[in-house]
């Protein structure tokens, strides 16, 4: 069976995707994996700086701007006789924040977006921006009497602007999404979403042990509750995964111990796809998954 | 042309698939698509220069020139929705609509900052229902962090029927999917209004502005929020009663709204007593506004509330917020049939009516 497949990869900025891109390649390269490459794509530039960067012990770069890359490949799932090409774009975190703060798609995002087979929404805890608390409330309504007051403007948490919380733009672009995808071009089967919870060996063992869905439902409640809520006509699937297993840019030792062993096969992947949670060095997971293809 | 002196539209249809930008030719076949077609959102506005040539920056502010808006499409603004926005809503799903009323500074906007503080929440969530959504998201946040007010020296007449970025804050509606937490996957929409406090301040003094109101008529619960600290301050409570039952007599004998539907209410700053709230809380004056309101056959339940508190450790943050939507939303969970009857109106727009 040949398919053509699109995925798109939903998250802000510096939470992880193109480091998933890489990993996911050098797996593909190793023959790691659900997922196998049948045959090299023709051109390997828009990877080539990030690949070279991970092989050397450091992550990739911040993607900038709408870079119009793309991750095309041509795949098959030797145990399932399934084979096709996957369209992955490269998007900016920024081009999904300007989503939220000027209100418009690119046209060329919303064609993808009416063609995606799935999504997968990356999160990272290190630049989760958490919702506003009730403290921050009370002192914003104090503060409002005052003249010229224009709220968060003037308002500094720990010295820095308060952004737009991560739930909230998880849960507007999820939204966003399903409106095109409902809206006018026909989707051929229901919406499944993995959740990435991308570097996941930032998070101390504590929370580590509770699980990455345990993390979602206690850290992102707002987007725990849409996802409860859409069950019926969304799926939905959490993972958590390291592209390295450690941090490359403040544990020199970890750096040491990665550049001595195969980077290319460095990192996990936590899933629950078969019903425990498990740890697998296979990064294809989260898009087998999302493909709706046979996972065992 | 000089700048500002002439804002031609362009617009931009969100549906990926229509070209009326292009054409003036609605894909769905509207021969008055502006005012139906329920795919037409947003007109992009864009500037002149002081050359009279379209401009990219306009001061500090990045505009779309048409080349621009040509790739790019709309999404709903999020800050609030207008009455062609509900009336949308309300056509593809039973939508429940709550007035939120109340005079200024009452609490309006803190209630439903505390409401969307509670789904945000893991320390104080919601515990009857679960978030499902909503198309007013930057609008609750901007309204939290309050960076989305009232301005109170230009306060615009009449309601909004379609909302842009660009509008300042516009008196019109917010809205969220919301569940019971018994059945999660069964959410159903629920339209806030959001009005500011002089409307109903005017209301009180001025019948001849009762009709921007009149779409309360179908409204399938109010919210009354009432000031505890104007309460027991013996030089404001006397006044505030005062003003609080003459809303209440204006609604019951000009809004008329359908007498059956819950009327909450909503003592707010309760917290201010510095007390735990409970059955046994009083407050000067809620008794007397309550009688009133039975007493004119408004359908009443009194309920003390604390959007924030200022003593979280005796009143927690929220404190009956839920209770009080719960009590709107009167056991819609129950609802299990519905047959649809139209409530004739002579606004300008009529909504379904669902019942029994």
């Amino acid at each position: 069976m040949a398919t053509n497949k699109t995925i798109l990869l939903v998250g802000g900025a510096e939470t992880g995707k193109t480091n998933f891109l890489v990993r996911l390649w050098l797996g593909l390269r190793n023959g790691q994996g659900k997922m196998h490459l049948t045959m090299l794509p023709d051109s390997l530039e828009v990877f080539e700086a990030d690949t070279e960067r991970l092989l050397g012990g450091e992550f990739a770069e911040r993607t900038l701007g709408e870079t119009g890359n793309e991750f095309s490949i041509s795949f098959n799932i030797p145990s399932d006789e399934i084979e096709g090409d996957l369209l992955i774009p490269d998007l900016s975190g920024e081009t999904w924040e300007r989503v939220w703060n000027e209100r418009v798609w690119p046209s060329s995002l919303m064609r993808n977006i009416s063609a995606c087979d799935g999504l997968v929404l990356f999160i990272r805890n290190n630049t989760l921006v958490d919702p506003l608390n009730w403290i921050e409330l009370a002192e914003l309504i104090v503060r409002s009497n005052e003249v010229n007051f224009n709220g968060l403007k003037h308002y500094s948490s720990k010295g820095e602007a308060k952004r737009v919380p991560t739930q909230t733009l998880l849960v507007e672009w999820l939204q966003l999404i399903q409106e095109i995808g409902s809206s006018g071009s026909v989707r051929k089967s229901a919406l499944r979403v993995a959740i990435v919870i991308a570097a996941w060996d930032e998070l101390d063992e504590s929370t580590r042990d509770l699980g990455p869905e345990h993390y979602v439902e206690t850290r992102i409640p707002l987007l725990y509750q849409y996802m409860q809520t859409h069950m019926d006509v969304i799926s939905f699937k959490v993972f958590a995964l390291s592209v390295a297993g450690g941090d490359l840019a403040n544990d020199p030792k970890f750096r040491q111990e990665f550049l001595d062993g195969d980077p290319t096969r460095g990192g996990f992947v936590l899933h629950s796809l078969d019903g425990d949670l498990s740890e697998s060095n296979d990064f294809s997971l989260p898009i087998v998954w999302t493909l709706g293809l046979p996972i065992s | 042309m000089s700048e500002g002196s002439a804002q031609p539209e362009v617009i931009a249809c969100s549906n990926p698939e229509c070209t009326v930008s292009e054409s003036g030719t609605c894909v769905l076949g509207f021969d008055k698509w502006k005012e139906d077609c329920p795919e037409y959102q947003h007109v992009v506005t864009v500037k002149l220069n002081n050359d009279g040539d379209f401009a990219d920056q306009v001061g500090d502010q990045e505009v779309l020139s048409p080349e621009s808006a040509m790739k790019y499409s709309p999404i709903w603004p999020g800050t609030e929705i207008g009455l062609s926005d509900v009336e949308r809503i309300m056509r593809s799903s039973y939508t429940q609509l709550i007035g939120i009323l109340g005079l200024s500074d009452v609490g309006k906007t803190c209630f439903l900052s505390s409401l969307f503080l509670k789904a945000c929440s893991t320390t104080q969530p919601l515990n009857t229902f679960m978030f499902g959504g909503s198309k007013t998201l930057l609008g609750f946040e901007e309204r939290a962090l309050r960076t989305r007010m009232w301005d109170d020296s230009n306060i615009p007449d009449t309601l909004a029927d379609r909302t842009t970025l660009q509008d300042p804050r516009n008196p019109g509606f917010l809205h969220l999917k919301l569940a019971y937490r018994s059945s999660p996957t069964r959410p159903f929409d629920v339209i806030f209004t959001d009005l500011p406090g002089e409307w109903f301040r005017e209301l009180c003094v001025n019948l001849a502005s009762a009709s921007r109101l009149e779409f309360l008529k179908r409204a399938d619960s109010l919210i009354l929020i009432i000031d505890a600290e104007r309460l027991i301050d013996p030089s404001r409570r006397h006044s505030h009663i005062y003003m609080t039952k003459l809303l209440l007599a204006r609604i019951r004998e000009n809004i008329e709204p359908v007498l059956e539907i819950p009327i909450v209410l909503a003592i707010s700053k309760s917290d201010v007593l510095g007390k735990p709230l409970n059955t046994a809380t009083k407050i000067n004056g809620v008794d007397e506004i309550s009688a009133e309101a039975i007493r004119i056959g408004l359908n009443t339940e009194v309920i003390y509330i604390a959007s924030y508190s200022r003593c979280p450790a005796i009143v927690e943050n929220g404190h009956g917020i839920e209770t009080v939507l719960s009590a709107a939303l009167d056991n819609f969970e129950s609802v299990s049939k519905v047959d649809t009857r139209m409530v004739s109106s002579d606004y300008k727009r009529s909504f379904a009516r669902f019942g029994n």
